[in-house]
């Protein structure tokens, strides 16, 4: 129904626009919608997207959210889509953002910088109209807070006010961009550590600004470690996170036992947090633990704990005296264990992350056990989530105390390159998801090639899923859960295809080893064990070929969304991924009701598929688990150049192998997704 | 009579890789990393009983590394010297230790020294007013490879009959009396938390490399 009010709101703008573009840049008035309604534009400026960051190809700019502090900051706009401004002289101004109320209260421009930059549009391409409007100087410092917000402002008569026809990045909604510190550097406050006991398994070692007396309510992170782990080895996490704003509190953990017993820890613990903090260390966290929002993060097999203790508290079986389910806003697991069922491993709709490390050599994601396969419970989650495979991570090199690594093959890089990437993801996803942070989301959604914390070594290799949890206007196009053939989509479209080899099946490899044949074709995807049926996609290519999707008919207007999302990976120990053996991106292209196709886009723009880890072992050959990566192809960039493409009758989505990208390759694809604005 | 050395090494060889194959019919799949420990652990179990200590407590508490997770008043504190390769901690299966019918609780890991301070639950004799677990007629092994919380009554029964049947014996009198003398009168614990704490002195006694292990358990109690 909203895309449906959406698209009738758009279909009158769409109508209105090419006249729009051609009046006077003066005279435009630029209402666009947002959530299917037309909004009040008091002062009658145009709403554009301005800020961003140059590639190497086509489409030539992206436009960003966040940038961290010492990234360039570049402006540009597509020449063909505005054609009135080429040739305008104007003055481009950097300010920190406004609403609209302040925008109306008072239209004033000031240059955070300085002064203005002068700039002509030209025609050509985006790189042509690129200006430099920060070499990495801004202020990113927004205190506990995560980036600091700006606008940029377009103003064509350059007499410094915001009036009617200027152009505005950040009028609506989010700010024009975000400068971000670095979030693996530590936050403003100094950190107080305690370590007590409250009796047996209630040991607890916590982290908190040492200043809480001035502060309020702040988030609690449990942390519950895994088996032969000390609950004292999570000083990284701590010290981290109670400097930007969090009470963290590393428990006893009874793993010995099992993984229903390590749930009960984790549940006991946080409440014994809870009930208790008028007495801990005199009182001092006494009204500061905001039990509304609680992070569990849990290592091995804690790991696999927390998931336990949520899905306890979800389904009744465990009450807390403190808290409920809905309190528990985020789970991490790092390298967890699947002992138990998939029923009972189901974090259900919870905001959830997980780590592993392609070296473990412990938790180790190997097809020969499913014990030790901690994915499917990633696959597993209906809500928001995220997941990081770091190349060369060990199991211990998660937890702080050193001693052996519990890591095997090449590259390994140990705590140092382990540890930037924890605490910059946890800081983003605690931003984010706790306190709603905006800024923080680039860390998440953004590929790991295009966008990371500037903390992390360059050696480390990350491979990055983002999914948000799949709520209107967001819709599936194919994720290969139904109508199973390959010749038809999830969502019940026709499927072309002339790949090669073209298999639909669930994620479990099938013969304990990570060799590829012909007979195992879902070698590598370990993201399944009985009673789970996550599936997906494979096939190859050795010449130019097409996948290609039709799009529902009440679908096919993309111009309200955002995105075009999906993830893939190279197929591990696959011949043709052995002959390219490097970071791997394939070509997109849509296609209209007119039968236009729009530029072609090559996703490495944004950041590529990793090539598979080169570890051995388990079966013969290089290469261990499919490293799925999420790609998230801006739909705007679809248009570039190509105004004639109509974004508001997109009937198919061609995924071109071979023609871009290398002549020859293997791929999982999964997840085909449009996603909406904002979400 | 004690069985040889070779006789023990080969039980606990079969037990502990037999006992992977079932662990692996149980999952669906290979434990792995379970296999690599074990095939490495396979020529050891338990070499040694150095030190017996009973408690008797006044508040009872429950028994986690038991599937019937039983109310426990008393037992034994003891030290065992173990082969360490078998007792590294891992996130997969690990053998369970076995004291007589009952499963036994890790309280340190024992890698280092080879010295494991367990907790062993018992029933409480009613004549005596000591646990009534009789470490002259209960063997001490390491069984197969699975999770504590998972053993049950039927699980202990089918280990025992594989103890028996490669000829497990308990220690001799020799060295349970020497142990025992070592530990002498009842644990000064009234109740879990204070046994939890007091076996931690054990293990600064006797896995000294694992002092910080130790200082984990002995944080100061909030009042």
């Amino acid at each position: 129904m909203h895309r449906v009010r959406s698209s009738l709101v758009l279909a009158f703008l769409r109508a209105a626009a090419p006249l729009a573009l051609a009046l006077p840049v003066a005279a435009q008035v630029v209402v666009p919608p947002v959530g299917g309604v037309v909004r009040l534009n008091p002062l009658k400026v145009l709403d554009l997207e301005l800020a961003g960051e140059g590639l190497s190809g086509f489409p030539d700019f992206h436009y960003v959210r966040s940038f961290e502090v010492g990234r360039r900051i570049w402006f540009s706009i597509d020449p063909t889509r505005y054609p009135s401004f080429v040739g305008k002289n104007v003055d481009v101004y950097v300010v920190a953002h406004k609403t609209i109320p302040q925008w109306v209260a008072n239209q004033t421009l000031v240059d955070v910088r300085g002064a203005p930059q002068n700039f002509t549009f030209s025609a050509g391409t985006m790189g042509s109209n690129l200006l430099l409007l920060s070499a990495g100087a801004l202020n990113g410092d927004a205190g506990a807070g995560f980036g600091v917000p700006y606008d940029v402002v377009i103003d064509f008569n350059k007499n410094g006010i915001l009036n009617s026809g200027d152009g505005v990045d950040g009028f609506y909604g989010e700010p024009g961009f975000f400068v971000c510190k670095d979030p693996g550097q530590p936050g403003p406050y100094a950190v107080t550590e305690i370590q007590y006991s409250g009796g047996s398994f209630l040991g607890q070692d916590t982290y908190y600004p040492s200043n809480i007396a001035s502060l309020g309510k702040l988030p609690l992170v449990v942390v519950s470690h895994g088996n032969g782990h000390d609950y004292r080895w999570y000083d990284h996490i701590g010290f981290h996170l109670a400097s930007w704003g969090c009470i963290v509190m590393s428990h006893q953990n009874n793993t010995g036992p099992g993984i229903e017993t390590a749930s009960v820890t984790t549940l006991t613990n946080t409440d014994y947090i809870l009930t208790n903090q008028g007495t801990i260390n005199g009182g001092v966290l006494n009204g500061h633990i905001d039990a509304d929002n609680i992070v569990w993060i849990g290592h091995s097999r804690g790991g696999e704990g927390v998931v336990r203790a949520y899905n306890k508290v979800a389904t009744g079986v465990f009450v807390p005296a403190n808290y409920t389910a809905s309190d528990i806003r985020l789970i991490s697991s790092i390298a967890p264990t699947e002992f138990l069922t998939v029923g009972q491993i189901d974090p259900f709709d919870v905001n959830y992350h997980m780590f592993v490390g392609a070296s473990d050599s412990d938790v180790n994601g190997s097809p020969q056990n499913q014990i030790v396969q901690s994915t499917p419970i990633y696959e597993r989650c209906d809500g928001n989530k995220n997941y990081n495979s770091i190349q060369g991570a060990g199991h211990a090199d998660f937890h702080n105390n050193g001693g052996t690594c519990w890591c095997t093959g090449p590259a390994l890089i140990g705590m140092p390159g382990t540890h930037p990437v924890m605490l910059s993801n946890y800081l983003a996803l605690v931003k984010h998801y706790i306190e709603g942070n905006v800024a923080a989301r680039d860390y998440l959604e953004r590929s790991y090639d295009d966008f990371h914390s500037a903390s992390i070594p360059s050696n480390v290799i990350v491979a990055s899923e983002h999914k948000n949890a799949l709520v209107a206007p967001n819709f599936v196009v194919e994720n290969y859960q139904t109508q199973t053939g390959t010749t038809t989509s999830s969502s019940g479209t026709a499927v072309f295809s002339n790949v090669s080899n073209l298999v639909e099946g669930v994620m479990t490899d099938l013969d304990s080893s990570f060799s590829w044949s012909a007979g195992v074709p879902m070698n590598g995807m370990c993201r399944g064990i009985s009673g789970d049926n996550h599936r997906c996609a494979v096939f190859d290519w050795t010449a130019p070929s097409t996948y290609s999707i039709d799009v529902l008919p009440a679908q096919t207007d993309f111009s309200d969304d955002d995105f075009l999302s999906f993830r893939a990976c190279q197929g591990t120990r696959h011949p043709n991924t052995d002959a390219w053996n490097a970071p791997l991106s394939f070509g997109v292209q849509l296609e209209d009701v007119s039968g236009f196709f729009s530029p072609a886009i090559d996703f490495g723009e944004y950041g590529k598929l990793t090539r598979p880890y080169p570890r051995t072992g388990t079966g013969t050959g290089a290469g261990w688990a499919n490293e799925f990566v999420s790609v998230r192809i801006p739909l705007e960039a679809f248009t570039r150049y190509t105004p004639v493409f109509d974004l508001t009758q997109v009937v198919r989505i061609h995924f071109l192998f071979g023609s871009i990208g290398p002549s020859s390759g293997r791929v999982g694809l999964d997840d085909i997704e449009i996603i909406g604005k904002g979400l | 009579m004690r069985a040889p050395r070779w006789l023990l090494t080969s039980f606990v060889a079969l037990v502990v890789l037999a006992a992977a194959g079932t662990a692996w019919m149980k999952a669906g799949s290979t434990p792995a990393a379970t296999t690599e420990h074990v095939v490495s652990a396979a020529s050891s179990g338990v070499r040694g009983l150095l030190f017996a200590q009973p408690f008797v407590l006044d508040q009872p508490y429950e028994h986690t590394w038991r599937a019937e997770r039983p109310s426990v008043r008393a037992g034994w504190l003891l030290v065992l010297d173990v082969e360490p390769e078998l007792v590294v901690p891992r996130q997969g299966y690990e053998p369970v230790l076995f004291v007589g019918n009952q499963t036994a609780e890790r309280i340190n890991h024992g890698d280092g020294s080879g010295h494991l301070v367990v907790i062993v639950p018992s029933e409480l004799d009613p004549a005596t007013g000591l646990p009534a677990l009789d470490l002259l007629a209960a063997p001490i092994w390491f069984g197969t490879p699975r999770l504590p919380e998972q053993v049950d009554a039927v699980a202990v029964v089918d280990e025992i009959a594989g103890a028996r049947r490669v000829g497990i014996k308990p220690f001799t009198a020799q060295k349970v009396i020497a142990a025992k003398q070592l530990g002498s009168t009842d644990a000064p614990v009234k109740n879990r938390t204070e046994l939890e704490r007091y076996a931690a002195t054990l293990v600064q006694t006797w896995a000294s490399d694992e002092y910080d292990l130790a200082q984990g358990l002995l944080q100061p109690l909030v009042q």
